[in-house]
């Protein structure tokens, strides 16, 4: 008698511990198809020292704007690598890949007389309202330490639903903001 | 007349039992009546008339009848009645009960203390070596309310511990010199101990003591009486020791205000009473004793046990002989130190007296007096008394300082005896030859002053006396001795050879050169010392600057404190999952996918 009874107590309580399983968690590479950078003759070493991101950022959670001021962090969505680390490398391999005459390089020990570039990002989020925004300011030293502040922002569209979207466009954001820094150090 | 009654029966041929009984009691009656004068004759009355009545009934008797029925039963009369079995038990019960009392009823002694601290009546029991022999019937006061009276039920086995010498005491914990003791009966509540004495006089009423005895009647040793006239005082139970041993305790002390000396009673187990011999001392092991003496500072701290608390040590000192055993209770003095023996022994001695010219400053009572270096005597008043001096020498006639000295020649011999009288004969023909005596430092630090006995003065063939003091002449001391010295030392510095102390110190200042140029050495050494500093300083800023912002140690703790920020982060998630639904750790939670963003051209359709 007690046998059938424990038998039914364990099923009665083991269907209670039954539950949906949990999403998977996907974790995304920010520069996933770096281009090989071309040999050039460089006249201009250039230094990005680094890429400085606010603090919401400076997260492995994917985050998403909701409404006006809502921000959201994604618990199933992460980066797999450090943001502005993959930001900065992606950067440079742009800005390389863009600039023809000028070498940029991430870290630079021995160029005390190279130009140096740094960057900081205000804004970096894509939104439910289908939009993708960056935003923030770059600034740019010239050998003779000269001084350039330029501030940017871009804002896109989103083409489909989802992070692996936004985060495909995101890259792509970087590379146009890679082009406008040229520009920008170009006209010097 | 029974004949009659007989024959009237068996006419009737019927026999009215009423009637029979009737006629029987009347033929008592009349027995009773006959028989008062024959008591015989009643006796032989009734047996015939017994008779008679069973021939009747045999000759009456009808077939179909029974003899029982008709014939009554006479039986005599039990004079015991059973009613009386049951007291009769009861008084025998109540007998033996009493004299079971009686008998097992224990002894009652009376024990008198100062005080019933921890004695409660039908509880204190009363022991030995922890066995219980009795109980505390009753505590009540004396006559005058000074002490208490605990009356004791014994057990009446146990006699033998109440006689004469037998000694009670409370024991209750107690903090003494020794320690604490007694602490058992915190829980199980004071007791009385008695230790049997060795008497055959049987006692029933005792004093107690009020402490606890140091030493059992029964030890086997000596015990010993000390007196101090020191200021280091000994407590009971007080260790006595021997070479760092202990032997024995101190039992018992008292101060006598008359004679301003503290007495003491130890006892000393055996063995070691063999030890204790007419040239034994005793001295105070207490505290700590610092002693500045012409031979310098000296310490002498006891053992830890000792130092706490305190105890009295004996010897033999100075290589001294045993000499005979003591018998019990002999006296001895106890000194408040190993080196206060010296000084405090009593000593045969001879008076003199030294008429000093100069101070006498820092000679003090006391003071050693020393015959070549070798302690003899001692300063019994470092100046005599104003009208001592009068009465001796006149007023005004005498301005030099009669100084009192004791010669003691037994300090000279520790196991040996020399007359006094031969010993004044020696000194007399000393100063004859020209023993002088003279006042020196003794001891530099503190600025006493000691009486130096030397031969090698004038001989003096006729020793004068001070009064009844005889005396010793004085040699020149003080201020007149230093000039000579001074002028010793001039004569010497006369002597000087000039120079070859000039050409040594030519040597000298060649020396000093040489030693100039091995310091420029030395500079230089240093030099190079400075700067491999300064290559240590260069390295050690390097090392700093590893830890600089720039540096690689920097960024691994940044990159790590980064990474933990981001663990942290991921589980915010799941502190919060847990907080809002706590059951969620074990029966899960509802797995929601993440909201994401979406297309613009959705928006627009």
């Amino acid at each position: 008698m007690q046998k059938p009874l424990i038998l039914v107590i364990s099923m009665l309580l083991m269907s209670c511990t039954t539950t949906g399983p949990a999403p998977d968690i996907r974790y995304y590479l920010f520069d996933a198809e770096p281009l090989v950078q071309k040999e050039k003759a460089a006249r201009l070493i250039i230094e990005l020292k680094d890429v400085k991101l606010p603090d919401y950022l400076s997260t492995n959670q994917l985050v998403m704007l909701d409404s006006e001021h809502i921000l959201i962090k994604a618990n199933y969505h992460s980066w797999a690598d450090s943001l502005n680390e993959s930001i900065q490398r992606a950067l440079v391999n742009d800005l390389n890949n863009s600039s023809k005459d000028k070498e940029f390089v991430a870290g630079c020990e021995n160029c005390k007389e190279s130009a140096s570039l740094s960057v900081t990002i205000e804004h970096f989020y894509p939104s439910t309202g289908g939009k993708l925004l960056l935003s923030g300011y770059f600034e740019f030293m010239d050998p003779q330490n000269e001084n350039q502040l330029t501030r940017f922002q871009l804002i896109d569209e989103l083409d489909s639903d989802g992070y692996a979207n936004a985060v495909k466009q995101m890259r792509a954001q970087v590379s146009d903001l890679a082009e406008s820094i040229i520009a920008v150090i170009d006209n010097e | 007349m029974t004949s009659d009654k007989n024959d009237k029966n068996d006419k009737n041929g019927k026999i009215d039992i009423q009637q029979e009984n009737n006629s029987q009691s009347q033929t008592e009656t009349n027995l009773a009546a006959d028989n008062k004068n024959s008591p015989v004759q009643q006796q032989t009355d009734t047996a015939a008339y017994q008779e008679d009545l069973i021939q009747s009934s045999q000759k009456t008797s009808e077939p179909g009848e029974t003899q029982q029925d008709q014939l009554p039963v006479i039986v005599n009369k039990s004079r015991f009645s059973k009613i009386w079995i049951l007291p009769i038990l009861a008084v025998l019960i109540g007998i033996g009960m009493v004299y079971n009392d009686w008998r097992n009823r224990g002894i009652h002694i009376q024990v008198a203390f100062e005080t019933a601290e921890g004695l409660e009546a039908k509880k204190t029991v009363l022991k030995n070596r922890n066995v219980d022999i009795g109980l505390v019937q009753n505590i009540s006061f004396n006559e005058d309310k000074t002490h208490i009276l605990v009356d004791i039920e014994v057990e009446q086995s146990m006699d033998g511990f109440l006689v004469d010498d037998s000694e009670f005491w409370v024991v209750r914990p107690r903090f003494g010199a020794t320690g604490i003791t007694g602490i058992g009966t915190l829980l199980s509540g004071a007791y009385i101990q008695v230790s049997p004495g060795e008497s055959n006089i049987e006692q029933f009423e005792f004093i107690g003591l009020e402490t606890p005895p140091v030493t059992s009647l029964n030890a086997d040793g000596i015990h010993l009486k000390l007196i101090s006239r020191g200021t280091k005082p000994l407590k009971v139970g007080n260790p006595v020791l021997h070479k760092g041993f202990e032997v024995g305790a101190v039992e018992s002390k008292y101060y006598d205000d008359l004679e301003q000396a503290a007495h003491y009673d130890i006892f000393i187990h055996a063995p070691f009473h063999n030890l204790v011999t007419a040239n034994t001392s005793f001295w105070n092991m207490s505290g700590l004793s610092i002693t500045t003496s012409t031979e310098g500072i000296s310490l002498n701290m006891a053992s830890l046990e000792a130092l706490v608390a305190g105890g009295v040590e004996f010897g033999l000192i100075d290589d001294a002989e045993a000499g005979a055993g003591v018998p019990q209770n002999h006296q001895f003095q106890v000194y408040d130190s190993v080196a206060n023996i010296e000084e405090q022994r009593d000593y045969k001695f001879i008076e003199y007296v030294i008429l000093v010219e100069d101070s006498v400053g820092g000679l003090h009572k006391g003071a050693p007096v020393e015959y070549r270096g070798i302690r003899l005597g001692t300063v019994t008043e470092p100046y005599m008394e104003f009208w001592e001096i009068i009465d001796i020498a006149g007023v005004g006639k005498e301005e030099r300082i009669p100084v009192v000295i004791k010669l003691e020649p037994e300090r000279l011999m520790k196991n040996g005896y020399i007359s006094l009288d031969i010993f004044r004969g020696m000194v007399n023909d000393w100063i004859k030859e020209g023993l002088t005596a003279s006042i020196e430092n003794a001891n530099l630090i503190t600025g006493s002053l000691k009486v130096s006995l030397e031969p090698g003065g004038k001989p003096n063939n006729a020793p004068g006396f001070f009064g009844e003091y005889p005396l010793i002449p004085a040699a020149q001391g003080g201020f007149a001795s230093a000039t000579k010295k001074v002028e010793n030392i001039l004569a010497k510095l006369e002597n000087l050879p000039m120079d070859a102390t000039f050409a040594n110190l030519n040597e000298l200042i060649d020396t000093t050169q040489e030693t100039f140029k091995n310091a420029s050495g030395a500079v230089e050494k240093v030099g190079a010392t400075l700067l491999t500093l300064e290559q240590t300083l260069l390295e050690l800023q390097s090392t700093l600057k590893g830890l600089q912002p720039n540096s690689q140690v920097y960024r691994s703790v940044e990159q790590m404190i980064k990474k933990i920020e981001v663990t942290l982060d991921e589980i915010k998630p799941i502190v919060k999952e847990v907080s809002n639904q706590p059951n969620s750790l074990v029966f899960g939670g509802p797995a929601s996918a993440d909201m994401q963003p979406k297309s613009a051209n959705k928006e627009e359709k």
